[in-house]
């Protein structure tokens, strides 16, 4: 086992674990204003499921970067032997994603919130609410983008 | 791609016709009720007096009241019976009168249910009181003494009371050790330990002390009688008695479930009343007659005035087209196949009334896109088929919104094809080739494709506006703001191909054409410049704008990836016959879920797509949606045979 392995499983681990935090956090927050609307009105249930489920995107971003590496790295078939240069370089790729993910999740969690209260007041407003949030992942996205291309060439 | 003609509807008639109007026109559904302008009769002060206006205030108060009644004592009900209420009752025009005829005793269910609620109220609270005194009683099982007699008597001072755990034990000794006492502990709970002391009159003083360092709570019963046992009995038995009232009050809601019909049908019926109360609200009146002023489809003309003629015999009808720059209500029509993309557009906002009806633009590409997102046969085939069977026995929004699923399901497969994903990478494990590319192979030129998308989108929304611009006659401005742009843009991205100079030349043109006429509305030569400059900053908008089609790429890959990752899981755990049943259900759930949760990621960034990159090119909004005065009702629909 050398260290550009262990180096490439860290990015791996990196990639799944901070977005998932993000996204975790964001769920979070808007399940709970979710929970209080639907108290009030329980056919709010399907708008509410919706902004709630918006921050959940960050999480799989950094899975699909970390399976990229793991089928680079070739987890499935008893994991090739990577330099340590190459480990670092899965590292390094494997942070836009984890550090912009975690961020933007939790971000994007607080726009969903908002969206909740205000779907609580004006239903017909849901695709406004899903929209505004929707704003917030595109930099999840751009990270995405980079983390993507920079694992997939090395 | 049409924003239909609107007229306007200036109607007099007689007041004791007006009901009977109104219900014609709830009915034929064509006409939107708007306020008649107050200042359109001040002209003529002399009879100005003798008009009214919203005369109808205390019916619509009236009735407001009357459906906040219903639409309470239905959710009481609602609450507390089990069985579900009837969902979209089929009435007949007979039930309606029938239910009207009884509205009083239907309110007087509401009232009951009023009476129900604050009744149980009650109980819920005495509840509690009881419970609360109960807990008070607990400490005190241990005290086989009637309260009465906890008195002194001559030579003896008697005191039941709590110290604090922690002193409990001293507490306890010190008393233990005196001559002429006597201490039984009682039991403890949470804080407090509890005491019954008895000591001789002597000791008072020493008492006094004691029962200051030790923090000695003495207990009071006021004028309560019995054991304390007796007393917790008494009260259990009278909380029981409590249960068993709410019980029967809610046997007793349960018997008037029966009810919920008669009240969602009124609920209706008012609810339709009200609509029309609403509209009427608009009208103004002298002593015998009233104006209506409204919307009709210009198509419509003669049918409005037909529903007129057949009903009343005394009324006078003109129709005039909005004047120029006059906003009038929105009805988009199209071809069936756009029709559903109508609630995208309508979601960010629904046109102006001089604008123009976007829709045949926004169908193709979002349908496209939100293809291209999910880009998958597998996933494709399940969308269209949902999008059609729910489409078939859905209404209104939740109709179209299967409409833009069946098409964007649609797109999918054809992507799906082009890019040899069959519920992911199930097609390439068979043997299935990528007709165009497998994205997951060249992932630089699948995005490349993207962006390229992107751009044609925007030339798409640039190519609208100048549509619009030539409509309005200003062919100067269709070549100066858009023609040159299509220039630099196309120009700019030749330049990387084999038609280099071409594209040299075009995006020369289209950059020093950008220069000279971006700041012709300014005044001075120094705000030309800084106009024509600023403008061809523009560019990094552009590049942005593009950039943004990015994410096309990204929530293909996403699910993409996730559909391989469980198919991945699948073929490990299917190694034997179990494995097979367990790779089936992971198979099924795991792309269940990927289908939810990448649909829904596809529909909202395919949307943001049109909305932020394609409608700031040409879009203008703010239109307010022709909303005619018809029947809208929740539960209930009129049997067809008798409808009228």
């Amino acid at each position: 086992m050398g260290m550009g392995q262990i180096y490439a499983v860290l990015g791996v681990a990196f990639a799944v674990i901070f977005p998932g935090i993000g996204s975790s956090l964001g769920v979070k927050s808007a399940g709970e204003a979710g929970a209080g609307v639907v108290t009030e009105d329980p056919d709010k249930f399907g708008q509410v499921l919706i902004l709630e489920l918006l921050p959940g995107t960050q999480g799989i971003y950094g899975l699909l970067v970390g399976f990229i590496i793991m089928t680079k790295i070739n987890v499935f078939g008893g994991l090739d032997p990577v330099t340590t240069t190459e480990g670092l370089l899965y590292l390094a790729g494997s942070l836009p994603i984890a550090v912009v993910g975690l961020m933007s999740a939790i971000a994007q969690g607080k726009v969903s919130t908002a969206g909740v209260s205000m779907i609580a007041k004006r239903p017909k407003e849901v695709g406004k609410a899903m929209i505004l949030s929707a704003m917030v992942e595109t930099y999840a996205v751009l990270a995405l983008l980079a983390s993507f291309l920079v694992v997939y060439f090395i | 791609m049409a924003i239909i003609d609107m007229s306007k509807v200036d109607l007099v008639a007689l007041e004791k016709d007006k009901q009977n109007i109104l219900n014609a026109f709830q009915d034929s559904g064509m006409l939107e009720v708007v306020a008649v302008e107050e200042g359109s009769f001040h002209a003529q002060e002399d009879w100005f007096e003798s008009l009214s206006f919203h005369s109808n205030q205390g019916t619509i108060e009236k009735l407001e009241r009357e459906i906040s009644e219903v639409e309470f004592a239905l959710s009481f009900l609602n609450q507390r019976v089990e069985e579900e209420p009837e969902k979209n009752i089929l009435v007949r025009s007979r039930d309606l009168d029938e239910v009207l005829q009884q509205k009083e005793d239907i309110l007087a269910i509401a009232s009951v249910c009023r009476d129900f609620e604050l009744e149980e109220n009650e109980i819920d609270s005495k509840r509690h009181r009881l419970r609360n005194l109960v807990t008070k009683y607990l400490p005190w099982l241990g005290l086989n003494l009637r309260l009465e007699d906890i008195q002194d008597t001559k030579n003896m001072m008697i005191r039941v009371g709590s110290v604090p755990k922690s002193m409990a034990e001293d507490f306890y000794r010190l008393v233990m050790e005196q001559e002429l006492s006597f201490i039984k502990a009682l039991g403890e709970e949470k804080e407090d330990a509890y005491f019954f002391v008895a000591f001789h009159k002597s000791l008072r003083s020493m008492a006094r002390d004691a029962s200051k360092q030790y923090d000695f709570t003495q207990a009071h019963f006021g004028d309560v009688r019995g054991t304390p046992e007796g007393i917790i009995a008494q009260l259990e038995k009278d909380i029981e008695n409590l249960y068993q009232q709410k019980e029967m009050l809610q046997k007793r809601a349960e018997e008037m479930a029966g009810k919920r019909r008669q009240l969602m049908i009124l609920l209706d019926v008012l609810s339709v009343e009200l609509q029309r109360e609403n509209a009427a609200y608009h009208a103004v009146h002298s002593k015998k007659t009233f104006v209506l002023h409204g919307w009709v489809k210009t198509t419509n003309e003669a049918a409005l005035e037909g529903v007129l003629r057949e009903h009343v015999d005394f009324y006078k009808l003109d129709f005039a087209p909005p004047e120029e720059d006059e906003p009038f209500p929105v009805y988009t029509q199209n071809v069936a196949a756009v029709t559903p993309f109508e609630m995208v557009t309508n979601l960010y906002s629904v046109p102006a009334s001089n604008g123009i009806d976007p829709n045949n633009v926004v169908a193709p590409f979002h349908a496209m896109f939100l293809g291209l997102m999910m880009g998958d046969v597998g996933y494709g085939i399940l969308l269209a088929l949902g999008g059609y069977f729910y489409g078939k026995k859905a209404k209104g929004g939740a109709k179209k919104l299967s409409g833009v699923i069946f098409y964007g399901g649609l797109f999918s497969i054809f992507w799906g094809i082009l890019l040899g994903s069959y519920f992911g990478d199930v097609g390439t494990r068979l043997g299935v080739p990528a007709i165009l590319m497998n994205p997951m192979e060249d992932p630089v030129s699948m995005l490349a494709l993207c962006l390229g998308l992107g751009a044609l989108h925007i030339l798409v929304g640039m190519g609208v506006k100048a549509y619009m611009l030539i409509k309005e006659k200003k062919y100067l401005d269709a070549v100066f703001d858009v023609g040159f742009w299509y220039f630099l843009l196309i120009g700019l991205p030749m330049l990387m191909t084999p038609l280099a100079s071409t594209g040299q030349v075009m995006a020369l043109v289209g950059a020093v054409g950008l220069l000279l006429t971006q700041g012709r509305e300014k005044k001075n030569i120094f705000g030309k410049i800084l106009g024509g400059l600023g403008s061809l900053y523009g560019i990094t908008g552009y590049l942005s704008d593009i950039l943004s089609y990015s994410r096309l790429f990204a929530l293909l890959l996403s699910s993409a990836v996730v559909a391989m990752v469980m198919n991945q899981i699948a073929a490990m755990v299917g190694v034997n016959w179990i494995g097979y049943i367990f790779a089936a259900i992971i198979f099924v759930a795991g792309h269940a879920f990927n289908l939810f949760i990448g649909g829904l990621g596809a529909y909202v960034h395919g949307s943001r797509l049109i909305y932020v990159e394609f409608f700031s090119k040409f879009f203008m909004g703010g239109g307010h949606a022709f909303d005619p005065l018809h029947k809208e009702t929740k539960f209930t629909s009129i049997e067809k045979k008798e409808a009228v």
